[in-house]
């Protein structure tokens, strides 16, 4: 029997390639990694900004050159070095981890808001290849918060892409989950994608459960190793790094109690999500 | 660990888990990263992240009655601290303590304390008074001192050892010339270590009649049966969780067809039985 081999999981240094300003707080970053390529919608990579931090982003676009991005809002020290990245700056990355989301023939709806779209937006080019038929909300705050509309418009074309805004200030006022039960029903929607603020998710996870929808979110927890062991990202007895970060709404079934709730910080007591 | 995946890990066939160290206070634990892969193992600097004593004794209370075999691992400054930990956790249920007094990468609560025999003793004479349950101390591979060590904790009231926690290790990613754990110095687990920690259990059971939890390296059935022959009363697994919760089902199986090829009834007739030769 083989003894246990973790060396795949050694950080892999790469150059930055450009980085590229999305909104006024949310950057692009690109980076070449074959093996983050290979990732499939939904999953994820760990990002080490040296001197800062370590953490899980989810890769926002790759191809088959091996070109990659992760896009990044600063929320601590290492998100910040990381938006404020400069072509040829050293980072590390490792995985990619976690389950994908499922891609299948059907009629989809992906629903993201702030750095939430960053999984959606592959998703959304693979979904629109096997046939699907997708639509997108893209949410944001107020106008100058609002990700990948083009890329998404692009993909998806333009009657199919739906903007909302919490202040009114661009296309339909108030939250993406308002839209999306609107459209649930009128588009015959079987699957629903998500990924953004857990509180939004969860709104929507209820809309689709009421609905008999298929329902996917990818969530996010204070995460340490990636890979099964620390048991820090815990969302019940399941582990987000190996269980998610995609979960269907059959697999959150048993951890309403704190999904779009609550969630434990780095020392393992519950916090606000 | 909380207890939630603590009583995952039973599920899937633990015997038993440990939980993380606890604390008196909340620990956050050292910045990311925390962990990383090399090609001979993990080293890890958590730094003791923990939700402290009190509210791990509430996530415990909540499993009263279900009687979840969860060894509950705690730390401390001194025995001062460890024995303010045993009374805010006493009153639970479950069935034993594990002291860790040999983390090698948090300052005045690990291997300072635990490579000194005297404080050691101390800290189990301060755990023993305040507790009828049954103590193992987890010991440090990291001094020559090791069975000094396990003797102070026996003669003071162990009823058991765990060895071997990590061995102190460092890794620097040389691309950006830095130390790769945010706070360089951490523990190394995983195959690497498993023929230190052999060594270590050989040498225990000869020297102590008390139970050895045999803990360093152990991923699969093999690694367990030899953990066992060196004295091992039970064995203990924490990186091999890498392969999935279904390690723990793998390595059960994997020694009930040892025993069964070697015609052993009870698991306890192979512990030790590397000392015959």
């Amino acid at each position: 029997m083989l003894d246990l081999d973790i060396s795949s999981e050694k950080i892999r240094i790469r150059k930055v390639l450009k980085n590229v300003r999305e909104t006024r707080n949310i950057n692009t970053v690109f980076f070449t990694d074959e093996a983050s390529a290979s990732a499939k919608p939904g999953q994820f990579v760990m990002v080490w900004e040296p001197g800062y931090d370590e953490f899980p982003m989810s890769l926002s676009n790759y191809d088959a050159k091996g070109v990659c991005s992760v896009t990044v809002k600063p929320w601590g020290p290492g998100s910040s070095a990381l938006v404020g990245a400069r072509r040829g700056d050293l980072i590390g990355v490792r995985g990619p981890y976690g389950h994908s989301y499922t891609v299948e023939k059907g009629s989809a709806l992906l629903v993201g808001g702030g750095t939430g779209l960053a999984p959606l937006l592959p998703l959304a080019k693979v979904l629109a290849k096997a046939g699907s038929r997708v639509a997108a909300v893209i949410g944001g705050r107020s106008k100058v918060d609002i990700l990948f509309e083009k890329q998404f418009k692009r993909v998806l074309k333009r009657k199919n892409v739906f903007v909302t805004t919490d202040d009114g200030s661009y296309g339909r006022p108030g939250f993406p989950t308002d839209l999306a039960e609107e459209l649930i029903r009128e588009r015959k929607v079987t699957r629903v994608y998500t990924c953004g603020p857990e509180v939004m998710m969860r709104k929507l996870y209820d809309v689709c459960a009421g609905a008999g929808v298929d329902y996917e979110a990818s969530l996010e927890r204070s995460m340490k190793c990636g890979m099964g062991i620390c048991g820090s990202c815990t969302l019940g007895k399941k582990l987000l790094c190996r269980d998610g970060a995609i979960l269907s709404g059959e697999a959150l079934k048993d951890s309403l109690d704190e999904f779009g709730l609550l969630q434990r910080d780095a020392s393992g007591r519950y916090i606000k999500v | 660990m909380t207890v939630d995946s603590l009583t995952r890990a039973i599920e899937a066939g633990a015997g038993a888990a440990v939980s993380k160290s606890i604390g008196l206070e909340p620990r956050e634990g050292y910045r990311n990263p925390t962990l990383v892969a090399t090609d001979s193992g993990l080293v890890n600097a958590v730094g003791l992240a923990n939700p402290g004593a009190r509210v791990f004794s509430e996530e415990l209370s909540a499993v009263r009655g279900k009687h979840l075999p969860v060894i509950v691992s705690i730390f401390g400054g001194g025995p001062t601290e460890f024995g303010r930990v045993v009374e805010m956790l006493d009153g639970n249920e479950f069935p034993a303590y594990e002291l860790n007094l040999s983390c090698p990468h948090v300052e005045g609560v690990g291997t300072e304390i635990g490579h000194d025999p005297e404080v050691v003793a101390s800290v189990v004479k301060a755990v023993r008074s305040r507790t009828k349950k049954p103590i193992f101390a987890k010991l440090s591979a990291n001094t020559h001192k090791m069975v000094e060590v396990a003797k102070a904790a026996v003669d003071s009231g162990a009823d058991g050892l765990t060895a071997i926690n990590t061995m102190r290790a460092m890794t620097i990613e040389v691309e950006t010339r830095r130390p790769t754990l945010s706070h360089k110095f951490g523990g190394l687990s995983g195959a690497a270590i498993r023929p230190i920690a052999v060594a270590r259990i050989y040498e225990l059971h000869q020297a102590f009649k008390v139970p050895i939890i045999g803990c360093g390296g152990v991923s699969t059935w093999e690694h367990a049966v030899e953990m066992m022959l060196a004295g091992a009363a039970a064995v203990e697994m924490g990186t091999a969780l890498y392969q999935g919760y279904g390690v723990f089902q793998e390595v059960n199986r994997g020694i009930q067809n040892y025993m069964a090829r070697k015609k052993f009834k009870r698991v306890q007739e192979i512990v030790g039985l590397g000392h015959k030769f």
